[in-house]
């Protein structure tokens, strides 16, 4: 690949003439200023109109952090030093507070791992779902009601008009997640990102949430970011994966291309876990490291039995080297 | 369902507090008859057996214990609560003379308290450790280290005698001006209903420093609770998520407040039982003549009737201002509701 190729604005220009979110050179750090820790380094991401984009890695790697620094909502202490987010033509990292909060739950939503817990106690779910609905669309209180009773009823909640008005401690696991997903819903956002939303859930509610996912994202044509660490639920849901480790995408491609022909030694390695051969468990050695603790070198090199003096020295630029398929390797 | 549902809490609420009363009488009457023979104080020592024997059956004190007990909650539900063995006064009467004073200046110290210790305590949540929460937090140390007569006697030298801002503490109102129309018992309210301006900016002079005192003294704990139930709201999920799907800041900052509410409700209840008990000392600084000085006199001359009537009155604020305290919270939080049912 070319060192022209590599350094163009958007690593992954190319994949989309022109993608709805592209996020490029991202760096998110904490602590003080002078000794800052970082805790996603370089993430690149493009995610094309209307495409599922998952997101895997394991637990820490900053996929949730991620998902943050999108929606501007980053945590106390926690702040984006470098890079852009281009959503739709807009850079949402130099956006106005007030045009930042039109996009959240409006343009972008965010559906979380514990539905029961996003939602606030004291309020039904419906007067919550409604009040998102008003605060973007400016709708009636009746209309916007009326929205969110159909929308709970569209995502299979029985009596969606009685469930409407009952309180968030109320719902089941999965039917409170139905909830969190009609939250992102009732604005038609362009884009929803899904951050671990089965996780935690029985293996049967975990199909039924998915499937409302898919079908719900399929019939209002939104872009969906699936976060997950779980490389089956990601299988069975997108059609592009993004791999993360350490707070740095490793792998991007089709994903068809990068389950079945892996570039990464870390990708690999998760699909070795998922599917290990048989009579065997797989797992990878080592762990995730601290955030902070990474040198210039690959940050997959301490646990990868490929590393060499090259990896451990600097970290690997991100090339094309197939089709709309990236990697952040030394080895390939 | 709902009206059904709140009439028959409140009443549950209601019978389980006259239980409670009930308790409290039974207590104290006992406490009371075991401490000493009030006949004795009465008649001081040098009185013949004779003459102690007579008025020991006058007063009843002859018959047996039980029968005491049921005359006295005879009399107690008519509402009246026996006569002080040493003014000859009915209690309710001395009562009614001295409570509305004591409960203009608790209800003023609570007012004052909550008014320093939401507000503080919410802003302080904003940025823990930043210079709101560090000045609030010694501010607070401070009320609950120091004690608070001693902080009545600092306030008085330095408003009322250095500064001269406030009047020399000599209780309710100017000594010799008239008070307004007895309604309410409470100077300040009674002022403010009969339309006189100077009295009732008079009695809020009057009123300042001892209210500043409990609400400093008494309220610390209300500061803290608030603080750190804010941080645990601003941190949670839902706030998070209120922020991620684009709501205003001002209806963020409203769904942490009012769900840090319920457990600051309760202790601000605890706080105000807290602060009634100190008003008794904080009312013999100012000179107030509330039932401070009362109670404490009526139990050193072992004059059990007024101590009886105080302190099953205490007891019925109590218990009245935690039924307020739960109501609030059950109309703020549908699982302290369900959890009624
Ligand atoms: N509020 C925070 N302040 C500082 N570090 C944080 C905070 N939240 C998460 N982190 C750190 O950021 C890294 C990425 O976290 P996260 O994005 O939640 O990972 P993931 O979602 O992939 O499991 C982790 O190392 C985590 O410890
Ligand atoms: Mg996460």
């Amino acid at each position: 690949m070319s060192a022209a190729q590599t350094q163009s604005r958007s690593v992954l220009a190319g994949i989309a003439d022109d993608p709805l979110l592209e996020i490029s050179g991202l760096v998110v750090e904490t602590g003080p200023a002078r000794r800052p820790i970082e805790l996603l380094r370089s993430i690149e991401l493009a995610i094309p109109k209307g495409a599922r984009v998952g997101v895997v890695g394991e637990s820490g790697s900053g996929k949730s952090m991620t998902a943050s620094a999108i929606l501007g909502v980053l945590p106390n202490g926690v702040r984006a030093r470098a890079g852009t987010i281009r959503f739709d033509g807009r850079d949402l990292m130099t956006l106005p507070e007030r045009e930042m909060r039109r996009i959240r739950g409006g343009e972008i939503s965010l559906v979380s791992q514990n539905a029961v817990a996003s939602l606030n106690p004291l309020m039904t779910v419906g007067a919550q779902i409604a009040k998102v609905c008003r605060e973007h669309t400016g709708v009636s209180k009746q209309e916007a009601w009326t929205r969110t009773v159909e929308l709970l009823d569209a995502l299979g909640i029985p009596e969606p008009d009685v469930r409407a008005r009952s309180y968030p401690h109320h719902f089941s696991g999965g039917m409170a997640q139905r909830v969190a997903i009609a939250m992102a819903l009732i604005c038609s956002p362009q884009l929803v990102i899904a951050d671990e939303p089965t996780t935690g859930l029985d293996a049967t509610i975990q199909a039924q949430v998915l499937e409302v996912i898919d079908g719900s994202v399929k019939a209002s044509g939104a872009a969906l970011l699936l976060i997950s660490h779980d490389l089956a639920v990601i299988r069975a849901m997108c059609d592009i994966v993004a791999v993360v480790y350490a707070g740095s995408l490793l792998e991007y491609g089709p994903a068809d291309e990068v389950l079945n022909r892996p570039l990464s030694p870390y990708t690999q390695g998760l699909i070795r876990c998922m599917d290990p051969p048989e009579g065997e468990i797989a797992f990878i050695p080592g762990r995730i490291p601290e955030p902070g603790t990474l040198g210039a070198g690959c940050p997959f090199a301490e646990r990868c039995d490929r590393a060499t003096d090259a990896c451990r020295a600097q970290q690997p630029a991100l090339r094309q080297l197939r089709p709309d398929h990236w990697v952040s390797c030394h080895h390939e | 369902m709902r009206r059904g549902f709140w009439l028959r809490y409140l009443g549950r609420r209601l019978l389980a507090a006259v239980l409670a009363l009930f308790g409290v009488a039974v207590i104290v009457f006992v406490v009371t008859r075991l401490l000493g023979d009030p006949v004795e104080l009465i008649l001081g020592q040098r009185a013949t057996p004779e003459q102690a024997a007579q008025l020991r059956a006058e007063l009843g004190y002859d018959d047996p214990l039980p029968q005491q007990f049921v005359r006295y909650i005879g009399d107690l539900v008519q509402g009246d609560l026996g006569v002080s063995n040493y003014t000859q006064r009915p209690v309710t009467d001395e009562i009614a003379d001295r409570f509305p004073a004591t409960l203009e200046l608790a209800l003023a110290g609570m007012l004052l308290g909550l008014l320093w210790t939401i507000p503080l305590g919410v802003i302080a949540a904003q940025r823990p450790g930043g210079w709101v929460d560090r000045v609030s937090r010694a501010v607070a140390e401070f009320g609950l280290a120091i004690p608070n007569f001693f902080f009545g006697l600092l306030l008085i030298l330095l408003f009322a005698y250095a500064l001269g801002w406030a009047p020399a503490p000599v209780g309710e109102l100017d000594i010799g001006a008239s008070p307004p129309p007895r309604v309410t018992g409470m100077v300040v309210v009674d002022a403010l209903l009969a339309g006189d301006l100077p009295t009732f900016w008079s009695a809020l002079k009057y009123l300042a420093l001892p209210a500043i005192t409990l609400a400093v003294t008494s309220c610390p704990p209300i500061l803290a609770l608030t603080r750190t139930s804010m941080i645990t709201a601003l941190r949670s999920d839902y706030v998070r998520s209120a922020r991620a799907f684009g709501l205003p800041p001002r209806t963020v900052r409203w769904y942490a407040l009012k769900n840090s509410l319920v457990p600051v409700l309760t202790m601000s209840a605890m706080t105000f039982g807290f602060l009634v008990g100190n008003t008794v000392l904080v009312e013999s600084v100012f000179s107030w003549p509330g039932m401070g000085l009362y109670s404490v006199q009526s139990m050193q001359r072992f004059d059990y009737a007024p101590v009886l009537g105080v302190v099953l009155l205490g007891s019925a604020i109590y218990i009245l201002v935690y039924l307020l305290a739960d109501l609030i919270s059950m109309a703020i939080d549908p699982r302290v509701r369900e959890g009624q049912t």
